[in-house]
């Protein structure tokens, strides 16, 4: 029983690691590393044209290392938002996702499989561009290295929640629909967040009706906190700013945070992508 | 001139079907809608700072649907092979090409008039007095600015995959400025070798920022509009890139084989 | 079988138990706020003014990472009519006085026009030229000649050509020989509030954003100013200049009482933050310093004309033990002292 138990253990790790393969050949392929290359191009004339100018004063160093590692992160977010938002409704197009789950492979594992391999993917780009951004600027200034392994962490589990959030979407709504929206958090998400959660949205009125509006603001200060908050992810001015590391708890409950979201994106896509009549 | 006006007719009808322009018009309204919203200590008529936002979410969102409209025109007419029975057709391959051209400049007139009519409608809202000849200049160049735009896509397209051609047009268009400020900044501190670099850069290269009239049109109150001596100059500047890059992808798009 | 049916019971267990969780997790993540920190040299401004003048910054243009510093360029913007110069207001001016003054200028002439009190148009520098702002009739400006170079070049300078010179069309761009044109800021103030929706503890913000509406001088800004400085000071509890704010925007409300609270606040908080002798250095500098003495002042004076002379007195001598010599301190006791 039990070796009949680790036998199919084994299987769906074969499952899994075979949809990953398909998905790397696919990205090379349709020569994706094109435009990772562009893009570490792009960061390589930055830092020759910088070298040229000169960099003045730790102040100037710093900024130069916000935006680089910035960069790093907002295009290798970006990058994975494309390539998981295309995975699944280009196979349903092309009808090439039939042949794949006519075969002894769980819609499950199939799904599983997909987000290993854009987060893996996702992490290379993410893990290199910051390389990059990180490596040529001038250190002139402290900075903390734990705080700098707390961000690599915390990022990747960014891009995994990313991922898992836009194969979710990608079953919902449309290609483009799905791109422009998740972008649309990436970006202002965190403000968004920041503005509905501000005490100052619940500090106007009087009396009464300011205990009305508490209630209310309190409700939704509740509830936008479903809303995935990519910024809380991102330390990255945190770490250029010379602040220390985040606490163990803190760190602790981020990575619980991004997890929480992550697995509950994927059960989600798991669930509708069984009923999901092909 | 009939099959030029039919192909770009196609994809105009094409580019206003798909939800993509409406999504961005929706979001820019959103954006724009929200920038209103928020109260600005009961005063009225600030409106340089609705307009700085509004003429900048207008063509982002303009620019960015402009790439990716012209960078899967080829691509998908390939894939699809949908190009052979068009070519069958008594069109040539340069009307082919127009045909696109014009399609996707009419997607981005139908974009910008949109959001023109969104940012009218949220300035009389306002209060605020409307530069109606800055309007129209911005307007102006920034169709010019989309042509370029345009032309580099369809060349990106032949040259890399889809993925790297919307890569290469959205970075294009969002570096111009840092472009333009760096080759400027940078040149006095380079030698001899890397001066004359420069100088084939700065007139190699297109540069956006000078078919980007929107800081004058938020200062309006202060700056006069372009005369038409400096439209005509701008024109021709922009016409030149065009033609070249048009030329390239007609060179290219001749000796691909079907 | 039976092993089956319990492993898929344990797997929709643990499936609900996430959920659950997640259902619950405002309670913790709402109070998760990594980035939610005070001091960090974005938000210092000597480093923000540095990191602003470099060529680094110039290069980029108006991109940056943080509002606060997007901001610092639209302010030079706004206040140039949109001529990009390579940065030189003098920030502390323009948050403690409202002074728009470049960096280093120091008018000989003390009757030479200071912040937007004046209308000043300098007949010798009139001319005609076709890239010429055209100035609203009413509009107060001020002009002042310092010779800031732009961040775009002079023709002189410029490599382009006719490149050089559509960009000089199309962009607002003025002769850095040729006087300088400060505008109104009034427009900025959205800017200033989305900045500290985005980066509440910026207090520069709070302050420049206040003196602007104070300058409106109508109740409904002066009240829209409390109101601003009143998040400004949740945010910050520690900035005595934002009740040195309050206190003068009270003032001008003439609810007197609570002017007289706010100075008082402004002073015990500068008191405590103020280095030995007032020291001036990149972190306190000549400005921060003006205001502690100004809320010191201040808060003698509004005690002693709103409160008790007796408390005005021992604020005095309080406030003076710490300042070591203060000339309008020590006039004030002799006075408070015959009364």
């Amino acid at each position: 029983m039990s070796a009949s138990c680790g036998c199919m253990k084994m299987e769906r790790w074969r499952s899994l690691f075979i949809v990953g393969h398909g998905v790397f050949l696919e990205m090379l392929r349709r020569k994706d590393l094109y435009v990772m290359l562009i893009l570490a191009g792009l960061f390589v004339l930055g830092i020759f044209g910088m070298s040229i100018v000169g960099i003045e004063n730790p102040a100037t160093a710093n900024l130069l290392l916000n935006l680089g590692m910035s960069l790093a992160c907002f295009l290798a977010h970006i990058l994975t938002l494309l390539t998981a938002a295309r995975q699944i409704p280009s196979e349903m197009e092309a009808r090439t996702l039939y042949p794949i789950l006519a075969r002894p492979l769980e819609r499950g594992d199939y799904y599983l499989g997909k987000w290993v391999a854009v987060t893996f993917s996702g992490c290379a780009v993410l893990y290199l561009l910051l390389l990059l951004g990180w490596l040529p600027a001038p250190r002139l200034q402290f900075y903390d290295t734990r705080l700098f392994l707390q961000i690599v962490v915390l990022l990747t589990i960014s891009i995994a929640m990313l991922t898992a959030l836009t194969l979710l979407f990608s079953l919902l709504i449309p290609r483009s629909v799905n791109v422009v929206f998740l972008s649309l958090l990436l970006i202002f998400g965190g403000g968004i967040m920041e503005f509905f959660q501000s005490p100052t949205l619940h500090s106007f009125g009087d009396g009464a009706r300011k205990a009305g509006r508490t209630f209310v603001s309190q409700t939704l200060r509740w509830f936008t906190a479903y809303i995935p908050d990519f910024s809380k992810l991102n330390l990255i001015t945190r770490y250029t700013d010379g602040i220390g590391p985040l606490g163990g708890m803190e760190f602790l409950a981020l990575i619980c945070y991004g997890a929480l979201f992550t697995v509950i994106a994927l059960l989600l896509g798991i669930n509708l992508f069984q009923r999901r009549s092909l | 001139m009939r099959p030029v006006w039919l192909i770009a007719r196609s994809v105009l009808i094409e580019a206003v079907r798909r939800k993509e322009i409406y999504v961005i018009v929706l979001l820019s309204l959103m954006v724009i809608g929200g920038v209103m919203s928020v109260n600005f200590f009961g005063m009225e008529g600030l409106t340089k700072f609705y307009r700085e936002v509004a003429l900048e979410v207008m063509s982002i969102a303009c620019a960015l649907m402009v790439v990716v409209l012209s960078c899967r025109q080829l691509p998908r007419e390939f894939e699809n092979r949908t190009i052979y029975p068009l070519l069958a057709k008594p069109v040539g391959r340069v009307s082919f090409l127009m045909g696109k051209l014009l399609g996707v400049l009419f997607a981005a007139g139908f974009c910008l008039s949109l959001f023109m009519l969104i940012f009218l409608i949220g300035t009389w809202y306002l209060g605020g007095k409307i530069p109606w000849i800055h309007l129209a200049e911005y307007m102006y160049l920034q169709m010019l600015a989309m042509t370029i735009i345009s032309t580099l896509g369809f060349l990106f397209s032949l040259i890399m995959n889809l993925d790297a051609a919307i890569t290469m047009g959205v970075l294009f268009y969002l570096t111009a400025n840092i472009f333009t400020n760096g080759i400027s900044y940078i040149y006095d501190f380079v030698g001899r070798v890397g001066k004359v670099i420069f100088l084939i850069v700065n007139y190699g290269i297109p540069q956006l920022t000078l078919l980007d009239f929107s800081e004058k049109t938020v200062h309006a109150n202060i700056w006069r509009p372009l005369g038409v001596v400096t439209l005509c100059y701008l024109t021709l500047y922009a016409m030149v890139y065009i033609g070249v890059y048009f030329f390239l992808t007609m060179l290219l798009f001749r000796r691909r084989e079907l | 079988m039976n092993g089956v049916g319990g492993k898929w019971t344990s797997w929709k267990m643990l499936k609900i138990a996430i959920l659950f969780l997640f259902l619950l997790s405002p309670a913790l993540t709402l109070r998760l706020k990594p980035n939610d920190y005070t001091g960090g040299r974005s938000r210092d401004e000597y480093d923000r003014m540095l990191r602003n003048r470099s060529a680094a910054a110039i290069i980029l243009g108006e991109i940056r990472t943080s509002m606060s510093d997007i901001m610092f360029n639209k302010t030079e913007l706004y206040l140039h009519s949109g001529v990009a110069y390579r940065l030189n207001l003098d920030y502390d001016a323009l948050s403690s006085k409202g002074e728009v003054r470049d960096m280093g200028q120091t008018p000989a002439n003390p009757n030479a026009p200071q912040g937007h009190q004046e209308v000043a148009t300098d007949k010798t520098h009139e001319h005609e030229h076709e890239n010429e702002p055209e100035l609203p009739p009413g509009e107060e400006n001020i002009f002042h000649c310092e010779g800031a170079d732009t961040v775009i070049h002079t023709q002189a300078k410029d490599f382009r050509g006719f490149i050089g010179d559509l960009q000089r069309e199309v962009k607002p761009w003025l002769d850095p020989s040729k006087p300088h044109l400060h505008t109104d800021g009034t427009e900025l103030l959205p800017w200033y509030r989305l900045m500290t929706l985005s980066d509440p503890h910026y207090i520069r913000g709070y302050m420049i954003g206040a003196w602007w509406l104070k300058r409106q001088r109508t109740k409904n800004q002066l009240e829209a100013a409390v109101n601003f400085l009143k998040e400004g000071i949740r945010n910050n509890p520690d900035a005595f200049q934002l009740y040195l704010m309050r206190g003068e925007i009270m003032h001008a409300l003439e609810r007197n009482q609570e002017a007289k609270r706010s100075y008082k606040n402004a002073a015990e908080l500068a008191a405590k933050q103020r280095p030995a002798g007032g020291k001036t250095s990149a972190r306190w500098t000549e400005y921060n310093e003006e205001d502690a003495l100004a809320s010191m002042r201040l808060a003698v004076f509004s005690e002693r004309e709103f409160g008790s002379k007796k408390e005005a007195m021992a604020l005095a001598r309080r406030y003076l033990a710490v300042l070591e010599q203060d000339a309008i301190l020590e006039n004030l006791i002799k006075r408070l002292e015959k009364e």
